[in-house]
């Protein structure tokens, strides 16, 4: 973009430079062509400098400001220009050099096909800056109407073809101010490449690609073709019949080949993505069959789990019930010793039975089917606060749930989950004399929140904080606390299942939250 | 025999708790025993072992496993609701399964009740206590059926 904002404007500082020393190469660039109008020379130069501030990062408000003015001058000069045409003439492209504009072999004019082209230019160049993608479009269109006007111009002087480089009996544009539209209208076009037309063109798609390859081709060959046709005919070598003739059929040759060549073009590249979608398409059978693989193996592992705790159950009963039996039926002739043996395999029998009972229910939330609806995790926290406070209407605990926090999930599961938190701070709250307890909501980040559980109770060692998910892994001593250990496992086990994350902080004797998301 | 208690239970310890349950809790009704599904079949419907027996006396109530040897418990549960004679005999079932699948097809198969049998002896005596009192002496039988 730099180089052809430089570029435009390094070619009206040569045009002036040679206006000021006369010489005709710098002037017109091919000496018996018509020279550039030192004015237009200053409208290129405007219109660079307009075009470089408007790209140039970072925007700052003073560049763009001066990006507009620029613009706006250049569409002054032009309108006052082609009103000059339709009547009142303040000749402003008079101005620089008269003298030597009458010196020219026609009087030196700003032609009016160069101010038009200039006043769309300008408007294109004030656009560049919109964020309206309307505006864009508008840019963009302007910035093509400019490379055609240039391009018809360009063809009129390589073809001769006088009536297309003016506008009836009007100073023809010349044909270095053709180039400069051309390399201006570039500019324009390729300002803003993420949006409009030249997204299109220089996109990674396939319909990119193809443009890219064929726009070249379009151009290039039917300008080459013609120009070759036309000198041929000029230079008598045939008739112009056999001079069009020669040219379609030449033309007939080249496109039909590029046409094939587009068409092995896109049909490799849909080779090589029927190809990869193939193996996409492979490697997500692989992917549904190992995940129903795990899942079989994971249930194969919950039913057997289930099970043996379940069978263990039969012969548990039997030592428990036939040592109970054996106390309350042969107590008086066992001695002391005997009866506390007795005592502590009962004991024993009752804490294993727990354990089991912990292990089916544990099994039980893995294998549940989940139902997903909208939950009131507040409604069911209050009704799980009544239950506690039903079960020990004795002890004085502050209670504090949040109002209205709703999600998505299993509301079976979503329940044993904060029966087994609140459970859990009710029974460590045990000790302390002002026990509290709060059920709420962190400030939500991103939509997703975050709840927590917490308590002043008894707390734990942050260095322990690994253990405390685990099934049947206790901090406290039974003797302290009673549970078998289950519960926070339990706790991970539904916030798993709801594919959230769930993680505690604590401090012995000051506390612990327990935070979830779900 | 009128007022029996029919028990369909493979496991021996499990039959004698069962035993020292109704005695504990002064349940004096006779206790018979199947220890498979189709040893119950043959004892309610009559076959070669048991031909001598008079079929339409029926027991007061069936205490009934689910896993049973040869035919299980809940087979033994259809045949006797498909049967015009033993349609509306009380059958509880007493099993140690908690799943969800054996509670809804015991219910759906006609059972009155479902009773988890407690790993604790006192609970177990408990459990049979209240059967007792409940489907024995409270409850009106249904109207004998021939």
């Amino acid at each position: 973009m730099l180089f052809i904002a430089a570029g435009v404007a390094a070619l009206g500082v040569v045009v002036l430079l040679g206006w000021a020393v006369d010489s005709r190469l710098l002037k017109s660039i091919v000496p018996w062509l018509v020279a550039m109008n030192p004015l237009t020379a200053v409208a290129f130069i405007l219109a660079a400098t307009s075009l470089w501030l408007s790209v140039a990062r970072p925007a700052s408000p003073p560049a763009r400001g001066l990006a507009a003015a620029c613009a706006g001058a250049v569409m002054v000069i032009a309108a006052l220009r082609l009103i000059g045409y339709m009547g009142t003439d303040v000749g402003i492209d008079r101005l620089l050099f008269s003298e030597r504009l009458d010196a020219e072999p026609i009087p030196n004019r700003m032609a009016p096909n160069t101010a038009a082209a200039f006043l769309l230019t300008g408007l294109g160049l004030l656009g560049l800056r919109s964020q309206e993608p309307k505006v864009l479009w508008a840019t963009q269109t302007l910035g093509f109407v400019v490379s055609a006007i240039s391009m018809v111009t360009l063809c009129g002087y390589t073809y001769h073809a006088a009536g297309l480089v003016r506008v009836s009996q009007f100073i023809p544009m010349a044909f270095n101010t053709a180039v400069g539209f051309a390399a201006l209208s570039i500019g324009i076009l390729y300002a803003r490449p993420r949006v409009g037309l030249v997204a299109d063109l220089i996109g990674e798609e396939s319909g990119s690609r193809i443009a890219r390859l064929l726009l070249p081709v379009v151009i290039g060959i039917p300008l080459a073709l013609g120009w070759m046709g036309v000198r041929g005919e000029q230079a008598g070598l045939y008739d112009s019949g056999t001079g069009t003739a020669l040219l379609v059929a030449s033309w007939v040759v080249v496109f039909g080949a590029t046409v094939w060549w587009q068409t092995r073009v896109l049909n490799r590249a849909d080779a090589k993505r029927t190809a990869a979608e193939a193996e996409i398409a492979a490697l997500n059978r692989k992917l549904r069959r190992r995940a129903a693989e795990i899942e079989a193996a994971n249930r194969e592992l919950e039913a057997f789990s289930y099970s043996v705790s379940h069978d263990l159950r039969a012969p548990l009963r039997s030592i428990t019930s036939f040592s109970q039996a054996l106390l309350e039926d042969h107590g008086d002739t066992l001695d002391d010793q005997a009866r506390d043996y007795l005592d502590r395999v009962v004991r024993a029998g009752r804490r294993m039975a727990e354990l089991i009972e912990d292990m089916m229910v544990l099994s039980r939330i893995s294998r549940s089917e989940m139902q997903r609806r909208s939950v009131d995790l507040s409604a069911t926290a209050l009704e799980i606060v009544e239950e506690l406070v039903q079960g020990q209407p004795d002890r004085k605990v502050a209670l504090r749930v949040e109002p209205g926090l709703v999600v998505e999930g299993d509301p079976k599961l979503l329940r044993i989950m904060i029966e087994n938190l609140l459970a859990n701070a009710w029974k460590f709250t045990a000790l302390q004399p002002n026990p509290r307890i709060e059920f709420g909501a962190l400030p939500s980040e991103n939509g997703n929140r975050t709840f927590y559980v917490r308590d002043n109770g008894a707390g734990f060692d942050m260095e322990q904080a690994g253990r405390l998910f685990t099934p049947f892994q206790r901090l406290h001593s039974e003797a302290e606390f009673p549970g078998t250990g289950v519960g926070l496992a339990t706790v991970r086990r539904v916030v798993r299942r709801h594919s959230g994350k769930v993680w505690a902080e604590g401090e012995v004797s000051h506390g612990a939250t327990f935070y979830f998301t779900v | 025999m009128r007022g029996s208690i029919f028990l369909v239970e493979d496991s021996e310890d499990d039959i004698e708790l069962t035993r020292r349950a109704l005695r504990k809790n002064n349940l004096a009704n006779p206790l018979v025993v199947a220890r498979d599904g189709q040893e119950a079949l043959d004892y309610l419907f009559g076959d070669r072992a048991s031909s001598a027996r008079d079929l339409d006396d029926l027991p007061a109530m069936i205490l009934l496993d689910l896993k049973l040897p040869r035919v299980d418990g809940l087979e033994v549960l259809r045949r006797l609701r498909a049967e015009r004679r033993t349609r509306l005999l009380p059958v509880i079932i007493l099993t140690s399964s908690r799943e969800e699948r054996d509670l809804i097809d015991g219910y759906t198969n006609g059972a009155n009740s479902y009773i988890r049998k407690p790993v604790d002896f006192d609970q177990f005596s408990e459990a049979v206590r209240q059967l007792g009192l409940y489907w024995l002496i409270l409850n009106e039988p249904p109207p004998h059926v021939g």
